[in-house]
């Protein structure tokens, strides 16, 4: 037992570049250590905002060199480190979890929101194994769409690539929901596998959605958290006690299939059930 | 209850029925949950772990539902049949007396008093073994099950509690809970914990909880559930010397929820192979000069 190892290896690291994303989204790179691990796309670390609290957040970029985590500012973690700048330290441990895995031959990848960014690695790894890929970015509205710009920048070069944009209000692209893009896509084209990250609403949906289709997919979840290790017992589903930290964040349609919570409810920061999802 | 096997510590996953459900289908006899309270208590701000030397320091700080929405999961647990320990907390005996009761309709199999949270305030109440005699006789006077107290090895003079606590008619105790302790970041030069100290456990604790297991079993006639850094069979036959009839795994599930029918097949194969019919047989061995 590598209780170091098991825990992350808790270490402190300097933020090296900050990236304004859109109006929300911010994304903190920092140095890897030549010791520790890179992340596998899915893959999320705990992160240590001195004073306030300490979040996962999923790797939105991993490389030898750098590891970056995008941030939307929803609380007061969060809201602290969208103004952090180079120098700046932040407590880290991981990664975490399960990855998502390559599979198939033609992907579609949903990303709701923030829920781009482990998504984004994602993308860049299915191109890496020559798949065809369709990414679908979803927003309230144009000004928030994550790494749209990238993946656009990315399909001039490489057919295999598509991209296609859903937004609330319809400032770009699909006027409506992701689900609801996703069903029109799927009139036109099929794919061998989905993969999807966003509100866990639009995450039902489009699990219902793959199920009519017979597409298999991958999902990544998202529950309160406080250790990101198996330790505390925040992030187990019902009726399985799967740990979203451990066995997840990313679970396969067969697995969610026997999740009764997923859709439906979680839990607050005391463990007590809620009748809300994000 | 019979006081024997290998149980899930309170604190660790047990915050849920499904997951205790899922950890006693695991191997563990029977699961603590962790320590239920009178209100909802969020806990400490992250982080609230750490690891040092080997070993794990957390301070989650009582994190539950509280009682009233931790009953719907102790009904699930009693549905679906997985044998249960309540783990109470109260900032007084009458609170935590009134906690168990509420909790005992649930029929737990025992209730494990908590009184030794090292970084919470009701970290204080096993130093002082006339408070630890209060808790425990005014959970005793409240409830029909069993009874168990749960220790702290921060206290000056362990045994002195531990004495306390059977007088006041505690059916076993359990010891140890953490150990006192901090880290510091040399790169931010900081504490790192969000509630700055915590508690130590995993396997830098377990000398401590064999030291603290020989000495209770010396001089108490109730039995000792053994609790502190066990994560291997040799560890399990090492407390079981040392007195415990029961022992607890808490940071041992980092290894795998696995450890507890590995530990008990290791622990079997030593009591078979030294010529013992029982591990009952071995508990307290040691004791002997």
């Amino acid at each position: 037992m590598d209780i170091e190892l098991s825990t992350g290896r808790p270490r402190s690291v300097a933020i090296s570049r900050v990236v304004r994303e859109n109006i929300r989204d911010v994304t903190l790179f920092f140095r890897r250590q030549p010791d520790s691990p890179t992340a596998a796309p899915g893959q999320f670390f705990m992160v240590w905002v001195p004073d306030v609290d300490e979040i996962p957040l999923s790797a939105s970029w991993s490389d030898d060199e750098h590891i970056g985590l995008t941030v939307r500012p929803v609380g007061e973690a969060t809201q602290r480190l969208v103004r952090m700048r180079p120098g700046d330290y932040i407590g880290i441990r991981g990664p975490f979890g399960r990855s998502f895995s390559v599979t198939g031959d033609a992907a579609i990848v949903v990303g709701g929101g923030v829920g781009m960014a482990p998504l984004r690695p994602l993308v860049y790894a299915l191109l890496a194994s020559l798949k065809q890929v369709t990414v679908l970015i979803a927003a309230r509205t144009r000004d928030e769409l994550l790494f749209h710009d990238e993946m656009l920048r990315i399909a001039e070069s490489d057919s295999r690539l598509r991209t296609q944009v859903a937004t609330d209000d319809g400032s770009l692209g699909f006027h409506g929901l992701a689900t609801d893009c996703l069903t029109a896509l799927l009139e036109q084209q099929t794919a061998d596998v989905i993969y999807a990250c966003g509100p866990e609403r639009m995450m039902y949906e489009v699990y219902r959605i793959a199920l009519r289709h017979e597409i298999p997919i991958q999902l990544s979840l998202e529950r309160y958290m406080k250790c990101g290790c198996g330790l505390c017992g925040s992030c187990a589903l019902d009726p399985t006690g799967h740990l979203v930290c451990l066995d997840g964040p990313v679970f396969t349609g067969s697995t969610l299939a026997s999740i009764v919570e997923f859709g439906k409810y979680s839990r607050d920061a005391t463990g007590a059930r809620i009748d809300e999802i994000r | 209850m019979e006081i024997k096997g290998y149980w899930l510590a309170s604190g660790i996953l047990g915050v849920t029925a499904s997951v205790l459900r899922r950890v006693h289908e695991s191997g563990a006899d029977v699961v603590v949950t962790k320590s239920i309270g009178p209100v909802p208590r969020v806990g400490h701000p992250g982080p609230i772990c750490t690891s040092s030397h080997g070993g794990l320091i957390n301070a989650v700080g009582l994190t539950n539902p509280g009682i009233d929405a931790f009953l719907d999961e102790l009904h699930r647990l009693g549905e679906w049949g997985v044998p249960f320990v309540l783990s109470v907390f109260g900032r007084s005996p009458q609170e935590a007396a009134s906690v168990a009761s509420r909790g005992v309709e649930a029929k737990p199999l025992a209730i494990e008093l908590n009184l030794s949270c090292p970084h919470a305030e009701i970290g204080q109440v096993a130093h002082d073994p006339d408070l630890t005699f209060q808790y425990v006789r005014a959970v005793k006077d409240a409830v029909d099950c069993p009874v168990f107290a749960k220790l702290t090895p921060n206290a000056s003079d362990i045994t002195s509690v531990g004495r306390a606590a059977e007088r006041a008619g505690a059916d076993a105790v359990v010891a140890i809970n953490t150990v006192r302790a901090m880290r510091i970041d040399i790169v931010q030069r900081r504490p790192i914990l969000g509630n700055l100290v915590g508690g130590l456990s995993g396997p830098p604790v377990f000398p401590i909880a064999v030291r603290a297991v020989y000495d209770l079993y010396a001089s108490l006639s109730v039995p000792i559930i053994g609790v502190g850094g066990v994560t291997t069979w040799q560890d399990a036959v090492e407390m079981h010397l040392a007195g415990a009839s029961a022992i607890e795994i808490g940071t041992g599930v980092l290894s795998g929820l696995d450890v507890f029918s590995r530990v008990r097949e290791g622990v079997m194969t030593y009591v078979q192979e030294t010529g013992f019919s029982d591990i009952a047989d071995i508990v307290g061995l040691a004791q002997r000069r």
